[in-house]
């Protein structure tokens, strides 16, 4: 009789342990880059040209990505409710992982850049030194900055600065990136590179001469960066 | 009874009196009993919007280290010139004082002692980043001229630090440390009452959380801060009035030797002119203004944002160079009074009254 309950026992444990191994989700490491048309960014370095010609450096580069959703070839998504926060000078900031995000073939990664509007108000992040350094003020609408994104850039001889930000909720970028990839209960690498002269062309040509290099505050010019970011990561 | 009963009953005695013996005396060389050597751990209040504070693993607070500090602040034993830390950190000034001129000519502004806690780094440079270090180089001639014999000699007879060293760090005989040692354990306590000196009850605090009131003025001043038409926010935002970073605001247009900050430190030619953003909190209190209080008065500094930024000066920050405010912000001398009146929210009373803070000696 022992025998027979500890043979059960045994052959339970072992079905169990089997089951594990079939796991029917996966792991998802998301990897952010960032270039300027091809060539890898370097900050504080005079560079880069935009479309409208303005030569320039990156200093800044802060943001907040949210809403992450893997869409499948069926029609079915994996959603996150993260709300990332992204500082392109720390790596650290630029590598996350989704587990549990069930096997399939997927075909494209949406999510927005900037917070929507149901958790962008004043504190409603918890107060790290980041969030709080990205708090958009109240007089100006309240809730985070969407992007910094700094430099300088030469004009006549001068480098003035830009300081291209973004936030409020009508300023929330929606990214629908199309990536080809498979889980089965593996690990899978995404890698996305941000094209920072993205977010001055296409479908506008933004020049900080004639635009303004400061945007807060300036709803044109900031919707213009607006719509301009919907490709930054499409190659 | 049988002798090799004797035998055992003795045998018992003998190894409960070396029992006895082994056991460690919580007592000083001079024979003082302070009982078990069992600090009670410090919980820092962490106020609503604050970030989680920078406490080391190497050195949690305790309720006896944070006396233990707050004696030493305030106690001229650390020098062989009179001077304590409150020498220059003055409480009515919120632990500041005007300015401080080093061995190098060099003449610094005093930042004051609020919200420590929450720094990343040190110093106007940001020259040192651990809050436990920071103090360490006070001992030099240059400021407190400590006397390495003396300061043994001094707090080991000392009526009350043997017991609070020994109540802080468990140390029984100050004497048995090495100077470094003895240094190290000196910082710690002072770090530690550093780390409680938080101030979150500005009428400026209160009203961003909704919990006070401004006058129209003030408030006028508030939309001028935190909007682009003054865009002071960008560095001095949040609770704690700091983004904790390095910047240069244009204050000259060729900065050379102090004047090149942070480069100073790092030799990154990306650092010239940029300085560690101070606090705002008490700013009514710690004139004069700049990392060389080459300010006087606010109305200086808000003079200087309005009219005085060098746009020219190498990395001023790019908030600093808007398009249409290269000739400065334009403020009305009404404009201007606003902001000033709204700068004088940052200041905490309860701050620097909090009989926490107070000389214990």
């Amino acid at each position: 009789m022992k025998t027979k309950i500890l043979l059960l026992i045994a052959i339970t444990t072992a079905v169990f342990a089997g089951c594990k191994n079939k796991d029917n989700s996966g792991t998802v490491n998301l990897n952010i880059n960032y270039a300027v048309d091809g060539v890898p960014l370097n900050f504080d370095t005079m560079m880069y040209q935009n479309e409208a010609g303005n030569q320039y450096s990156v200093t800044r580069l802060e943001y907040y990505i949210s809403n992450i959703t893997f869409h499948k070839n069926d029609g079915s998504v994996f959603t996150t409710d993260i709300i990332q926060y992204i500082n392109a000078r720390t790596a650290s900031t630029n590598q996350f992982s989704f587990n549990d995000v069930p096997n399939g073939n997927y075909t494209k990664i949406t999510f927005n850049i900037g917070i929507d509007s149901a958790r962008n108000y004043t504190y409603g992040l918890p107060a790290t030194s980041e969030n709080n350094n990205m708090l958009w003020p109240e007089p100006m609408g309240g809730g985070y900055h969407f992007m910094k994104l700094e430099g300088y850039f030469a004009d006549n001889g001068s480098t003035p600065g830009f300081a291209t930000h973004i936030g409020t909720n009508s300023c929330l970028v929606s990214i629908e990136h199309p990536i080809n990839f498979s889980v089965d209960g593996n690990t899978y690498n995404m890698q996305l590179t941000m094209n920072i002269n993205e977010w001055y062309k296409n479908p506008e040509i933004y020049d900080f001469n004639t635009d303004g290099g400061y945007s807060m505050g300036n709803m044109m010019a900031m919707m213009k960066i607006v719509r301009n970011g919907a490709d930054v990561f499409n190659q | 009874m049988r002798l090799k009963n004797y035998y055992l009953v003795l045998g018992v005695l003998v190894a409960i009196v070396l029992l006895f013996a082994c056991r460690k005396k919580d007592s000083d060389p001079q024979g003082n009993n302070w009982g078990p050597y069992n600090p009670t751990p410090y919980t820092l209040e962490v106020p609503v919007g604050f970030p989680e504070p920078v406490i080391p693993e190497f050195n949690k607070m305790t309720v006896e280290g944070v006396n233990l500090g707050r004696y030493l602040y305030y106690d001229n034993i650390l020098s062989s010139n009179g001077l304590s830390c409150n020498s220059c950190h003055i409480r009515s000034l919120s632990f500041s004082k005007e300015l401080f001129i080093t061995l190098a000519g060099e003449t610094k502004s005093i930042p004051p002692h609020v919200n420590l806690a929450w720094n990343p780094d040190f110093n106007w440079t940001g020259s040192e980043p651990v809050l436990d270090n920071l103090c360490l180089g006070d001992f030099e001639p240059e400021f407190f001229n400590t006397n390495k014999d003396s300061l043994f000699s001094r707090l080991s007879k000392s009526a009350i630090y043997p017991e609070k060293f020994y109540k802080a760090f468990g140390i029984k005989d100050i004497n048995k440390l090495s100077y470094d040692e003895l240094k190290q354990k000196i910082v710690y306590a002072i770090s530690q009452f550093m780390r409680t000196m938080v101030s979150s009850n500005s009428k400026y605090n209160k009203f961003i959380h909704h919990l006070a009131m401004m006058t129209p003025s003030e408030i006028r001043g508030f939309n001028i801060f935190f909007t682009e038409k003054g865009d002071c926010f960008h560095c001095h935002g949040g609770d704690l009035t700091t983004d904790n970073s390095f910047h240069n605001t244009g204050l000259d247009a060729n900065p050379t030797g102090y004047n090149m900050g942070r480069y100073n430190y790092t030799g990154n030619p990306n650092d010239i002119g940029k300085f560690s953003t101070p606090t705002l909190i008490n700013i009514e209190l710690t004139a004069p203004y700049m990392h060389d209080g080459r300010f006087q008065t606010l109305e200086e500094v808000i003079e200087f944002y309005n009219s005085g930024v060098h746009n020219t000066s190498p990395n001023i920050d790019p908030i600093m160079t808007k398009p249409g405010k290269e000739y400065g912000l334009g403020l009305t001398p009404m404009e201007k009074a606003d902001l000033l009146n709204f700068l004088k929210t940052f200041t905490d009373t309860s701050f620097i009254n909090n009989p926490a803070y107070f000389n214990p000696l």
